[in-house]
């Protein structure tokens, strides 16, 4: 090593130890430092910028990193480059958006037997999605599902620098630095388009089929007609329609290593011409239109859409092993490559925060939140997420009222949330699976047994791809063990012990079918069973404030049943309805929240109706007055801050 | 030879290897606990092989069967599993006779021998090839993947006629052939691409969903024997859910009428008979001779409060092939407000003997509803009897009739209470009906205890349909329809 080197952190194959974490955290540290002083432009760079075995520094991000190389051959140096790649994937999907894993693991329900893989075999496509499915069950418990991210991005990066160097230098050279970085390219790509939750796994694992199947590309002429006669089938069969890019890159290495382009460029769109043949073909044995096939069944959640931005990750490979040659070429004339890696690197990161900060933040992700936070139970979360930045989606606001409501503070605080009328506690019905789980987690909080299933229900049946959902089967075997359909029950949990993370779950509950007894001495289903009607009507979903009242009325401890009551007027403006409501809860229990109090004072002081005694205190109405002048004097706008969370400022709005 | 003898020895002994000696059986006098339950049920020659499996747990099964004709077959293993050569010869053998199964199970290492129990075998065949039927999750408002399929009642093949991923959000239903002929058969496409298929004298022909003179679109459709006319209701369906423990859905009509539609005119015949304002006619059908047009009418209630009150009667009227034109009279057969019960889903006999309807407690739609069951009428006296042996404590409830009228098919929720399976029975000649059996499978716990359908509205076919799933798509993507006119 240059003595000019001699104060920076070093980094070698012996640095850290197997399993050494306190090597590991040192190396961590140094690298920081590095980054800083680089940031400080403390050092000069060697004009050779090649990962090096010897002597390697380098520092990283989101896998775009500097590096600092002193020599030629730097597997050391790329394989911590990789390691701190997959561990800050992990670290983002884990630590960042554990949600997202959740949801997609919602909606499928993978079963270990034998029908289910043939179900999958059975179609193009089939065995990555199968094998996507498996890996997908995992992210029940999110740390797993990351490291399932992590390292699959990590293998396509792994594949794709192996491709890309064969392309450059040939399979035993070694690629410049540049080269290496941008091979983290794809699997960057890949972590962006999961931003969109309905990107399916399988399309991750396809790729890595497809860039398998271009890594086993042969180079004799005879074993190329062999492997593209057999492979091209037998990857469209694995990886679905992606095979157009096997064959794509069949043209590539043909018009490549033939000895003339056209005699090259015959060959490559021979093969794909075969593949788009493989496709045709199949549409025949598959009760599918052409152009899904063509499209893939497994990549997308939604049949016959593909977003474009998927056809990123083609642009991205493609582009890559196109030009890996010419920039390695250009890279060993440059004088400075250190300066070019530094740029792309920085240009790179800039712009993965960008489409990452785009991808990451949008308003989706915040109802695949709320539905995690909801699902997992964690009420006080959901309220706190509500405080740092108010909940605004149909969705997002029922659950925010439903953590509420669950901690007993709905009457309270309601109105220091935003509220879209009385669509924030019950949302209207869609047939779409985004947003049915979690107004069905509102009817099985207040009891309502046969709503909560049939929201369940209809959640699994609206998944696009036809997948059955773990988590809605679980739920229909709860209301059916609730409801004493047992031998239903029992069918959904058999399915149930065939999965690998629910099987504990549906054995327990299996105890009860053949216990019965047991139901009723559950904490939860047992106190479910006394809250559910037991006179029969038509569900209606206008009428939603009756029901809670006919709930209430049940069981006079249905606590949510009665906040729901009680609110749901007050969110439609309905002071008369509130007021005979708010009059009956107060003849079973003594319960006269902020809201309701607010509401009262105004009903009788604004609107002049006939208030029970008492159902207002003297501060509510001292307030009230201080809100009428300030109405009154600031020409009908109140100060916002002053009365933002009160019953009037909402009623007020409303009726604007 | 030589070769060919060893490999035949050694292909014996495995088989005999494999087969436990049943010892110190214990006896149990009771039946065994088999699924299905095919204890003293009757089939027909040529079903196919009614495998069987213990109901709970069991490490093996082992079971003989004795023909009272002849023959016998032994079987042991993780469930019954007979060969299907093996046992249609038996089954032929013993046509109008009985088989006797002896079944022992073995659990905790100890065999249990339980009390034998027969299968009849019918003296009346089942002549057509298999069934048609809809599956799909019994749902609500939503559906995911569904299809329409036959089913090989020899074997148990079972090929798909059309999915709905052929045609995304599309759902297919009421698959109805002109007495089980394949060639001749009407089913409805819902969704986006919505509209009716009618198949007849090899050509096809998708209709157009919604007429603008009926108030709804085509739905129950029921073939004319001379296949010209086909009768449909037009429903303006829409469900409501209940919220107690034992009720799920209720799918109810705000209103509905009774039209025929004349396919080679494309005319919608019409008549105020059919029409009432105050009544909702329903689920029309033709007797055999066609000169009749079966049909359910009730009082219109308002929903969703009356849901209770909404009680169907069976009337009848005229009907003149020749001319396409109803009667002036309609006679009832079924009066719902003198019974108590409502009346649904009228099947006649395609021999002239019986119509078989299922009786609920109030509405049509009698597969939600677990009191329903399948009931006889006698067209030449007009008395109505239970199917007593075919009901269940469950929804019993759609049904059609095999070409030769000895059979019928219907769907039934006894097994679980949600899922509707198929079962078959037979009816002699003095009406009654045997104990049904659950359409076979070739391993019937792990088939249906995987399945996630409903089977719906199932009829039988003679033949194998011939039907191009894709030619369809297209045409259902496409925005070609044939339109009606009112006549």
């Amino acid at each position: 090593m240059s003595s000019k080197y001699s104060q920076l952190p070093v980094f070698d194959k012996t640095y850290i130890g197997k399993d050494n974490l306190l090597k590991a955290w040192c190396f961590i540290r140094e690298i920081c430092f590095l980054f800083k002083r680089i940031q400080r432009r403390a050092i000069s760079w060697n004009e050779n910028f090649v990962i090096s075995d010897e002597s390697v520094t380098l520092a990283g991000l989101n896998g775009i990193c500097m590096i600092h190389v002193d020599k030629m051959r730097g597997k050391g140096c790329r394989a911590c480059l990789w390691a701190v790649f997959v561990v800050a994937a992990f670290c983002f999907w884990d630590w960042g958006y554990p949600f997202v894993l959740a949801w997609q693991e919602q909606f499928q329900l993978f079963l270990f037997d034998g029908p289910y893989l043939m179900e999958r075999l059975a179609v193009p496509g089939g065995l990555a999605a199968y094998v996507a499915e498996c890996l997908v069950q995992f992210y029940k418990y999110p740390w797993a599902g990351a490291i399932i991210l992590a390292l699959l991005y990590g293998a396509v990066q792994g594949l794709m620098w192996k491709l890309m160097r064969r392309q450059a230098v040939g399979a035993e050279g070694n690629g410049t630095g540049l080269l290496y970085v941008l091979s983290f390219l794809p699997s960057l790509t890949l972590w962006l388009l999961m931003g969109d939750v309905n990107v399916m796994l399988a399309y991750t694992v396809s790729w890595l089929c497809v860039l398998g199947g271009m890594w086993l590309y042969p180079s004799g002429r005879r074993s190329r007609w062999l492997y593209g006669l057999l492979c091209i089938p037998l990857v469209y069969w694995m990886a679905g329609p992606l095979v157009l890019f096997l064959a794509l890159y069949g043209l590539m290495e043909e018009m490549r290593s033939a000895r003339s382009w056209g005699r090259g460029i015959g060959v490559g769109i021979g093969w794909l011409v075969y593949a788009c043949l493989c496709i045709y073909v199949s549409a025949w044995l598959e009760p599918y239109p052409l152009r899904r096939l063509f499209v893939g069944l497994y990549y997308y959640c939604y049949p016959d859409i593909l977003p474009l931005a998927l056809g990123w990750m083609v642009v991205v490979v493609g582009g890559l092993l196109l030009l890996s040659g010419q920039i390695e070429r250009w890279m060993k004339r440059v004088r400075k490559p250190v300066w070019i890696v530094s740029g792309v690197c920085l240009v790179g990161l800039i712009g993965l925060l960008a489409l990452g900060h785009r991808q990451y933040t949008k308003k989706a992700l915040e109802l695949v939140e709320y539905d995690y936070l909801v699902r997992m139970q964690r009420w006080q979360d959901v309220i706190h997420k509500a405080e740092q930045r108010h909940a605004d989606l149909p969705m997002s606001v029922c659950a925010v009222n439903l953590a509420l409501g669950m901690t007993d503070q709905l009457g309270d605080r309601a109105f220091e949330f935003f509220q879209n009328g009385s669509q924030g506690l019950f949302p209207k019905f869609v047939r779409d699976h985004n947003t049915t789980f979690l107004p069905g987690e509102v009817y099985f909080h207040l009891g309502l047994v046969n709503t909560a299933q049939r929201y369940a229900f209809e959640t699994m049946e609206a998944i696009p791809n036809y997948n059955k959902s773990g988590r809605a089967v679980q739920r229909l075997a709860e209301t059916n063990l609730v409801n004493g359909q047992y031998k239903v029950a029992e069918k959904y949990l058999k399915m149930l012990e065939k999965t690998l993370f629910y099987r504990k779950w549906a054995k327990s509950r299996l105890e009860m079918v053949a216990d019965t007894g047991l139901i009723g001495r559950h904490p939860v289903y047992g106190p479910m069973r006394a809250m559910r009607l037991q006179e029969d009507f038509l569900f209606s979903d206008i009428e939603q404030d009756k029901i809670c009242g006919q709930l209430l009325m049940q069981n006079k401890g249905n606590r949510l049943a009665m906040q729901y009551l009680l609110v749901y007027p007050l969110l439609n403006l309905d002071l008369n309805s509130f007021l005979h409501y708010y009059s009956y809860v107060n003849s079973l229990v003594d319960y006269r929240p902020k809201a309701c109090q607010e509401a009262a004072a105004f009903a009788a002081a604004i609107q002049k109706m006939e208030v029970p005694a008492g159902a207002f205190g003297s501060v509510v109405m001292e307030r009230l007055k201080r809100f009428a002048q300030s109405y009154t004097f600031a020409g009908k706008r109140p100060s916002q801050d002053a009365f933002r969370d009160t019953y009037w400022n909402y009623f007020m709005n409303k009726k604007r | 030879m030589k070769v060919k003898l060893i490999i035949m020895a050694v292909a014996l002994f495995a088989l005999t290897a494999c087969r436990e000696e049943v010892k110190d059986a214990v006896v149990v006098d009771a039946l065994p606990p088999i699924f299905p339950d095919y204890t003293e049920v009757t089939i027909p020659v040529g079903i196919a092989p009614l495998n069987f499996n213990s109901a709970g747990e069991s490490e093996r099964i082992d079971v003989v069967v004795k023909g009272s004709r002849g023959g016998e077959l032994h079987v042991q293993g993780d469930y019954a599993k007979f060969d299907a050569d093996e046992w249609h010869r038996l089954v032929e053998e013993n046509q109008g006779g009985v088989l006797t199964c002896e079944v022992c199970i073995r659990n905790d290492g100890c065999w249990k021998r339980y009390k034998d129990f027969s299968i009849y075998v019918s003296p009346y065949e089942l002549k057509d090839y298999g069934l048609t039927y809809r599956k799909i999750a019994p749902g609500y408002e939503v559906y995911s993947q569904m299809g329409l399929y036959e089913r090989d009642l020899g074997s148990y093949k079972e090929r798909a006629i059309i999915e709905n991923t052929e045609v995304p959000g599309m759902c297919v239903n009421c698959h109805t052939p002109n007495r089980t002929n394949p060639e001749q058969f009407v089913f409805h496409v819902r969704g986006a691409h919505g509209g009716t298929l009618v198949q007849r004298e090899g050509k096809m022909e998708l209709l157009q969903a919604v007429n603008d003179s009926l108030r709804g679109s085509m739905v129950y459709p029921y073939w004319h024997p001379s296949g010209r006319y086909c009768a449909f209701s037009t429903n303006q369906t829409r469900q409501g859910f209940h919220v107690v423990r034992d009720e799920r859905v209720e799918v109810f009509d705000l209103s509905s009428d009774v039209f025929v539609y004349d396919a080679v005119k494309h005319e919608l015949l019409l008549d105020t008979l059919l029409n009432k304002s105050d009544y909702s006619e329903n689920a029309p059908v033709f007797s055999p001779d066609g000169r009749t047009l079966y049909y359910m009418t009730a009082l219109q209630q308002h929903y969703p409060t009356g849901f209770r009150e909404q009680k169907y009667s069976l009337c009848s009227i005229g009907f003149d092939p020749e001319n396409g034109t109803f009667g002036q009279q309609v006679d009832t057969l079924f009066d719902a407000t003198k019974e108590g019960k409502s009346l649904t889903w009228p099947r006649p006999s395609y021999d002239g003997k019986y119509i078989m309807v299922t009786l609920a407690d109030y509405g049509y739609f009698s597969i939600w509803h677990k009191e329903s069951d399948l009931w006889l009428i006698d067209v030449k006296t007009g008395q109505m009897s239970p199917l007593e042996a075919a009901n269940s404590d469950d929804a019993d409830s759609f049904h059609n009739w095999s070409a030769d009228s000895h059979w019928f098919v219907f769907t039934s929720r006894r097994e679980n209470g949600l899922y509707s399976l198929l079962y078959l029975s037979c009816i002699d000649d003095n009406g009654q009906a045997t104990k049904p059996f659950l359409l076979p499978q070739k391993n019937p716990k792990a088939y249906y205890d995987n399945s996630v359908y409903s089977y719906n509205t199932p009829d039988f076919t003679s033949r194998p349909v011939k039907l191009d799933a894709k030619a369809v798509a297209r045409a259902v993507e496409g925005e070609q329809r044939v339109s009606t006119k009112v006549r």
